[in-house]
């Protein structure tokens, strides 16, 4: 029995290492189905782990305090398809739901997100993309179906029809745009363009019980903006809990997880890509990176860096694959993600502009480093979750 | 923009020109994109002095705090007219906790003699070195190229609020039905005809100068450039604020305890004024005070003559063909109404 207990650990533990998502084939349509869908009991939940994203620090100061000591938390996450269409289900403990519905300045709801590549067979940078790998971002906010400021239960009386076309387009159902669900494309750090929820045909929903939040996303597999018909393709999922003022780029993120369609072959480039790990001397490479990355990166309690002179490394293990470090390292400038708002902090650009109108990273290049510190560092790296 | 602040009386025909102009309805109702607050006072929203924004002295974002709608803005509230007609008591609907001009012509807690107070009209100030644009994690906040109002791309914002954090005179609101950010866009349909904003035009007390900077036939340029008595509102936010204000120096003089007049004293104390526009604020009003001297000694003063406003068309300098240019040459930036990068096929 406890044998077959530790077995049952240790086969859990290899799927959650695995980072793989089964999606199931179901027989009829999913497209349009809701969190409370009985198609659901086709499959079972499979648990994964969020981490906070701080590579950039936000300055609501509230905000910063709430999620001073913010870490980890679970998702548990299942999917199916039918051939034609997708849906993913996250289920996640929140003991405090915030949904706003009236006139608040200063509350902000929970919400999900579900983040997918644009391309088949590349890797693009979990969280933000870039100019040539963009990815295209799905979120849900868990609002009320009602914004009755004058709680008079009459919201249409309530909207101004001369001044609709600012903000909404011509029809009924848009006059509440930010109840329904909302697309972006991402490329880049401040790029985030909004597209056109209606021609996206995606159906999110979420629903609180018994201390979950539970949240669906369906959409077709083939559509404008992806491609998921390959067999296997990335996908990450965004938590945010507005009890911590979490919102915008603030939020707990998995790293990218691979979905992988029953009975269909094709994308297993991208697996070892993605499962990548690296075995190594991790107190070398502590040390290594204490010499040479805590000058101007902050991680975990090693904050001996100016708060916004790097990105805090804090969780950059759980979100960010062994490859991006290593090419963070190795080759800070291969792709600079544009649009980053260095007046923020204009003593502490990140970025430097050439002559030839070219950006390079301020940070440099630690090709310098022998192959044994390097792996020790990335092993480090991998642990800083 | 120049405001001046001898001739504001505080009647708020301005607040209730822009209320009706763009913040009445669909979620603005709470919003005052302009509002006129007394000096001394804790202001709209409630001790905004006090919540952080701006830049730092090495010129990086402050961390800054979200205002409260009923706490620091306030809701307007009702009274039970339908109930008084059975005669009960005349009483609010709801408890009234704050509201735009709680503090109005309070006054500083001296006694009658000291007392003092002026009123302060506040837009957005349209910043040269913005910090909504800069803490925004979506680019959703740009400054016009052709005339420097910042505006908010509606098709980019996604309501993440870091703008209200960052902005030390918080004039920059959220609206909740549409879950985005909206603020004074300095009536800027107005301005592209080669007309005032509508604060500017309705103010009955002629207080409001219109007119572009680098314009050094405008009395704009001549009022902070030229004379410097146009003084920046905190400019130890370091965002470098565009609406400058003419400091109040025709205070009456204080009273003594028999209650004689104190000849030339401040009534309005200089390191209040201090606070609020900088050091410089002292040469502002001693060459004020001597302008006005030799004005009223028949003699020439240019500078008397612009504050007087004998012209409203001196006073808004505004050239609509100047856009007009513009457009044919290059396309204006209109992505307040219509996202430029919005993908819509």
């Amino acid at each position: 029995m406890l044998i077959k207990i530790i077995m049952a650990i240790f086969i859990a533990n290899i799927a959650i290492a695995s980072n793989l998502i089964s999606v199931v084939k179901i027989p009829g349509n999913v497209l349009g189905i809701k969190a409370k869908s009985r198609a659901w009991m086709s499959t079972n939940f499979k648990k994964f782990s969020t981490f906070p994203m701080v590579s950039i620090k936000t300055n609501d100061a509230l905000a910063n305090k709430l999620n001073y000591q913010n870490g980890a938390k679970e998702v548990d996450i299942k999917a199916i398809y039918d051939g034609k269409n997708i849906a993913f289900l996250l289920r996640w403990k929140d003991s405090t739901k915030s949904v706003i519905g009236r006139m608040r300045t200063d509350d902000f709801n929970d919400a999900f997100g579900v983040e997918l590549q644009t391309k088949t067979d590349t890797v693009p940078y979990v969280d933000f993309g870039d100019l040539n790998d963009e990815i295209v971002f799905y979120l849900k906010n868990a609002n009320k179906n009602s914004v009755d400021i004058e709680e008079n239960q009459d919201i249409l009386s309530q909207f101004d029809y001369q001044n609709l076309n600012v903000f909404v387009k011509n029809s009924d159902e848009d006059l509440l745009p930010h109840v329904k669900q909302e697309v972006f494309l991402y490329h880049g750090f401040n790029n985030a363009i909004k597209l056109d929820t209606k021609l996206s045909n995606i159906t999110m929903d979420m629903i609180y019980k018994d201390g979950y939040w539970y949240g669906s996303l369906s959409k077709k597999l083939v559509d404008k903006n992806s491609n998921l018909s390959n067999g296997t393709f990335l996908v990450s999922f965004s938590l945010y809990d507005g009890k911590i003022k979490q919102r915008g780029r603030l939020r707990n993120l998995t790293p990218w997880l691979l979905a992988r369609l029953e009975g269909i072959e094709g994308g297993e480039s991208l697996v070892e890509e993605v499962n990548h790990k690296i075995s190594g001397d991790i107190k070398n490479g502590e040390k290594i990176a204490l010499k040479n990355c805590s000058i101007c990166h902050n991680y975990k309690n090693t904050r001996n860096a100016p708060v916004n002179m790097a990105p805090d490394l804090s969780f950059i293990g759980g979100y960010a694959s062994i490859d991006y470090i290593k090419e963070s390292i190795l080759q800070p400038s291969k792709v600079i993600v544009p649009d980053f708002t260095d007046s923020a902090h204009p003593n502490f650009s990140w970025i430097e502009k050439q002559e030839n109108g070219k950006n390079i990273s301020v940070m440099p290049s630690f090709e310098w480093m022998n192959e044994k510190n390097l792996n020790d560092l990335l092993a480090f790296m991998q642990t800083l979750r | 923009m120049v405001i001046d602040l001898n001739k504001c009386i505080g009647c708020q025909t301005c607040t209730v020109t822009c209320d009706t102009m763009w913040t009445n309805r669909n979620g603005r109702e709470y919003m005052h994109w302009n509002n006129v607050e007394t000096i001394p006072g804790r202001g709209y929203p409630k001790n905004w002095q006090d919540m952080g924004g701006g830049f730092d002295a090495s010129g990086g974002l402050k961390d800054g705090k979200i205002p409260n709608m009923k706490k620091d803005y306030g809701i307007p509230w009702d009274y039970n007219y339908d109930e008084i007609i059975n005669a009960k008591e005349f009483k609010p609907k709801s408890e009234p906790i704050w509201g735009a001009n709680w503090d109005e012509e309070k006054g500083s807690e001296d006694d009658e003699k000291q007392k003092y107070f002026f009123n302060l009209p506040r837009i957005c100030n349209h910043c040269s070195n913005p910090s909504c644009v800069s803490a925004c994690p979506h680019g959703a906040i740009f400054k016009r190229e052709q005339d420097g109002i910042v505006l908010v791309d509606m098709d980019k914002c996604q309501g993440c609020r870091e703008c209200i954090a960052a902005c030390p005179y918080k004039k920059i609101y959220f609206n909740p039905k549409i879950s985005k950010s909206e603020k004074c866009n300095f009536c800027f349909p107005l301005i592209e005809r080669g007309l005032p904003p509508a604060c500017a035009s309705s103010c009955v007390g002629r207080t409001r100068f219109v007119g572009f900077l680098d314009d050094e036939e405008g009395q704009v340029y001549k009022l902070v450039k030229k004379y410097k008595v146009a003084l920046p509102l905190r400019p130890d936010f370091g965002v470098e604020p565009n609406v400058y204000y003419i400091p109040p120096f025709l205070s009456p003089d204080k009273l003594d305890e028999e209650g004689k007049i104190i000849e030339n004293s401040d009534r309005i104390p200089m390191d209040e004024l201090e606070k609020l526009f900088g050091q410089e604020v002292y040469d502002a009003v001693k060459l004020l005070k001597k302008e006005k001297s030799n004005k009223s000694k028949n003699q020439k003063s240019e500078l008397m003559d612009m504050l007087i406003a004998y012209k409203q068309e001196d006073m808004f300098r505004l050239d609509g063909d100047y856009y007009q240019k513009i457009s044919k040459k290059q396309k204006l930036d209109y992505r307040y109404l219509k996202g430029k990068e919005t993908s819509v096929d």
